[in-house]
């Protein structure tokens, strides 16, 4: 029943709750204290119960809580409660042991019966709680609250991220019963003092894990008090504390030599001497992060042997450590051969050499974020990806120099559940097209890919990855032109509220449902503008390459014939250009855009020509000038297609035709 | 490699079930228990001398090595006969791993063969759970579990304790008391 393994499937991320012990699990743990707790009650009550051996009540506790276990509505536990003393007892533990405080009703409950004095309550709920998990109310959370569940002598574990209404004295009021405390989360809790440091350093002598990134204001001494006192302490977060120095950190790895993680994130006063200290003697370091902080050279490794001596070291993160460079990559490869999770983003220094480093870490390496190494290559990320093929996070934004090569070899990647490539200009269709090709089946991994300001991508290959990849619950498209049009973007999901009026003209990202709209639209839009192909195809015309948007206009124009007279400005700017670069072959890019139905129209016997709108005689004579030609598509018979193809409605700025005539089969497969 | 042995299966009133090995590793408590007996004999040329003792023990029940007599002292001889009619129908299905989380335990509802298979008196479903639980046979000890909180769902106290055939032991006050100091709990 236990998970024994380390966990190596999703990338830990920095709100999930801090782990303690790996090899137990909730449920055990559960089962094992409420058995606990219960010991001498189940025999008090078995006397006053029917004793036939088969009976309910005789089963062992741990079948019974087993039996529970399977019951998931909180409705049935409460009757099952009430049924009498012995099940009072079992599911009373059952439901405080972490009560799940989700909404108002139940925090503002929990107040009122925390206020009640014990003695008048018919349990002693405080007894029972051990896990006091309040992140899904943070945006409620007051100081009252944590005044009221003081007393609680057997808290194990307090989450509090994101509760930014509490004040550091409520913080240290519930500490000072816990004296059983493992593990307190303060991720966004704001203005963290000296006073919770000195509380648990006081009270918590068994605390194993401190998340507190808002410790800004913490003095070296309240950092070393807590350090002198609390010698279990296994994790650690004491991002941008001014009191971490070299000295802190020393203390700490003498201390506590079971500290498996620690998070040092903008403490600036750290230097390479603490982290020669720190790796030579933290044997089970796990996970170490350290960022913005320039004094990080090659040096930290100094003295260290040049084989697998931290082969513990599973997570590091050199965010925007300006001074770490390929040397000192190629040293921690040496050192720690199982990495798993790597972040060097913004390390500027890092060239194709660390990447062939990370490449030996092979199929260990899973989570890797090289966002802004603006001095990385295809050579180097394509060789990286082929070597490290049970990647799943791969975050390469900004990296201007990649190309579609490395889409290419990210595309092969079977287990890739998130891509970041923001910004990377240098991606085109092509690349895309290569992505939602390769990534087919059906139960394919990825989930999210953000691919803001890759300026040249269009609409196509988007719906073909929306369409290859259906566990897609995230997309960012922000900043490209394509996709800012009415019809998109109210799929979209809102911008931050920070945001000012230009960032939100530009933003466009999907997430959740609206994935699933976009995707829903797309597909419609792709189906029409498949009629409208098929009518063109109809009218037996000869394949045109053309400026999509402009066609797009003109089959509105046909489609609804009620605005008569002038094409659209913009249709018309489109020609201009179009005639301008005639001379230009057509990219690959413009494979959503245009089909060649304009060329087609112009092929039609001249009898039929004249029967066309006017701007579209004229549209047809321009393009004729341009003497491309493509192969026939099949045709089906004419009239019925004519009816199909000018039946469609025109939609709300109704989008690009496609030209590529196997796409079509592909598709119409797969509906 | 060793031939394929019988193993028997011995239940408190002494009644014996030969079953075939693959049947009867269905219950890991078995299972580890013929591994660490016969681990050693399969390799029996290559070391002679660590083998004799685990021979010895093989041995105790039944003088040769081709049969294994297990003793399961909890269960009686109609539980144990269902135990092994539902680990013959489930020979040849290997069910995932010991090591999975949770999340996965709970959301698989019951089989429909456990469930008719399970269709018994209260007094011998709690008897198939012990003995699963006991010869450690977690797909059927979690079925038996399922079969438990299915009796348990959407009724009111009065209709549980009805089913259960459990008394009542609160006063109407305390009744109350409860519902007032755990009800936000409950759904919503």
């Amino acid at each position: 029943m236990q998970s024994n393994s380390e966990r190596d499937s999703s990338p830990s991320d920095s709100n999930s709750t801090i782990e303690l012990q790996r090899s137990e699990n909730e449920y055990d743990h559960l089962t094992n204290t409420i058995m606990e707790d219960l010991g001498q009650k189940l025999n008090r009550y078995k006397e006053s119960q029917d004793m036939s051996s088969s009976h309910i009540l005789h089963l062992p506790t741990e079948v019974l809580l087993l039996i529970l276990s399977f019951v998931t509505s909180k409705t049935d536990l409460l009757s099952f409660m009430l049924t009498c003393r012995k099940f009072g007892d079992l599911v009373s533990g059952l439901l405080w042991f972490r009560p799940g405080i989700s909404n108002a009703y139940v925090y503002k409950e929990m107040i009122r019966i925390m206020r009640i004095p014990p003695e008048k309550t018919f349990w002693d709920y405080k007894k029972f709680i051990r896990r006091l998990n309040l992140s899904l109310v943070s945006n409620l959370v007051e100081d009252e609250f944590l005044y009221a569940f003081s007393g609680c002598p057997n808290l194990e574990r307090i989450t509090l991220v994101n509760c930014s209404k509490v004040t550091a004295d409520s913080v240290a009021t519930i500490l000072k019963d816990a004296s059983n405390l493992q593990s307190i989360d303060l991720t966004g809790v704001l203005n963290i003092t000296d006073g919770v440091y000195y509380s648990l350093a006081r009270h918590c002598k068994k605390l194993q894990g401190l998340y507190a990134p808002g410790s800004m204001a913490v003095s070296k001494n309240a950092v070393y008090t807590l350090i002198s006192n609390c010698p279990m302490l296994k994790r650690i977060k004491l991002s941008e504390c001014v009191g971490v120095d070299d000295e802190i950190v020393v203390k700490l790895v003498r201390e506590c030599k079971n500290l498996v993680e620690l998070d040092l994130h903008g403490c600036i006063r750290v230097t390479d001497y603490a982290l020669v200290v720190l790796f030579e003697e933290l044997e089970y370091l796990r996970e170490f992060k350290i960022s913005m902080n320039d004094h990080i050279t090659e040096r930290c490794f100094l003295g260290l042997p040049n084989e697998p001596y931290l082969d513990k070291l599973r997570i590091i993160d050199f965010t925007s450590c300006s001074n770490v460079n390929d040397k000192l990559v190629i040293k921690l490869v040496q050192l720690a051969p199982k990495l798993r999770h790597i972040v060097l983003s913004k390390c500027t220094k890092i060239t194709d050499s660390s990447l062939r480093a990370l490449a030996t870490l092979g199929k260990c390496l899973h989570y890797l974020h090289l966002g802004h190494c603006i001095n990385i290559t295809d050579f180097g990320v394509c060789h990286l990806l082929r070597n490290c093929h049970r990647l799943q996070y791969v975050d390469l934004a900004c990296c201007q120099e990649l190309t579609n090569d490395t889409l290419f070899e990210l595309s092969q990647l079977p287990r890739l559940r998130r891509i970041g490539l923001v910004k990377c200009h240098n991606i085109t269709d092509h690349g895309i097209l290569y992505l939602a090709n390769n990534r087919r089946s059906p139960d394919d991994t990825l989930e999210r890919v953000h691919l803001s300001y890759c300026t040249q991508i269009s609409i196509f290959p988007i719906y073909k990855l929306l369409m290859a990849c259906r566990r897609l619950t995230h997309l960012s498209l922000t900043g490209i032109r394509d996709f800012l049009r009415s019809d998109i973007t109210r799929f979209c999901r809102d911008p931050p509220n920070d945001f000012t009026q230009s960032q939100r003209d530009m933003f466009c990202v999907f997430s959740g449902d609206g994935v699933r709209k976009l995707r829903d639209h797309l597909s419609s839009l792709y189906h029409q503008q498949q009629q409208i192909n098929r009518y063109v195809n109809s009218q037996n015309i000869g394949n045109l390459r053309d400026d999509g948007e402009a066609l797009n206009e003109i089959f509105q124009y046909i489609a609804n014939p009620a605005t008569p007279g002038q094409l659209p400005p913009r249709v018309q700017e489109l020609i201009e250009a179009r005639r301008r670069n005639r001379n230009q072959e057509p990219i690959m890019t413009n494979i959503v855009n245009f089909p060649e139905q304009i060329r087609r129209l112009s092929l039609l016997p001249p009898e039929q020509q004249q029967a066309l709108p006017q701007p579209i005689r004229q549209l047809i004579a321009q393009a004729t000038a341009s003497p491309l030609s493509f192969p026939l598509q099949d045709q089906e018979p004419q009239q019925q297609q004519q009816e199909r193809g000018l039946g469609i409605p025109p939609v709300d700025n109704f989008s690009q035709v496609v030209d590529e005539g196997q796409e079509f089969d592909e598709d119409q497969e797969m509906e | 490699m060793s031939k394929e042995k019988k193993i028997v299966i011995v239940s408190s009133d002494n009644e014996k079930f030969t079953v075939d090995r693959k049947v009867a590793e269905k219950s890991i408590l078995i299972k580890n228990m013929l591994e660490d007996l016969l681990s050693n004999d399969d390799h029996n040329g290559d070391n002679d001398d660590d083998n004799e003792l685990l021979r010895d023990a093989a041995a105790v029940d039944s003088n040769e090595l081709d049969v294994i007599e297990i003793p399961t002292p909890n269960v009686r001889s109609t539980v144990l006969k269902l135990i092994i009619e539902w680990c013959e129908h489930y020979k040849d299905i290997s069910f995932p791993d010991e090591n999975q989380d949770e999340d996965s335990k709970k959301t698989p509802p019951i089989d429909e063969w456990d469930k008719n298979f399970l269709n018994v008196d209260q007094e011998m479903l709690y008897e198939i759970i012990l003995a699963a639980n006991y010869l450690n046979i977690r797909p059927l000890l979690y079925s038996g579990c399922k079969m438990v909180a299915e009796m348990i769902r959407g009724k009111s106290p009065e209709e549980i304790r009805k089913t259960f055939n459990i008394v009542n032991d609160f006063s109407p006050e305390e009744e109350a008391a409860i519902r007032r100091e755990n009800e936000w709990a409950e759904d919503r």
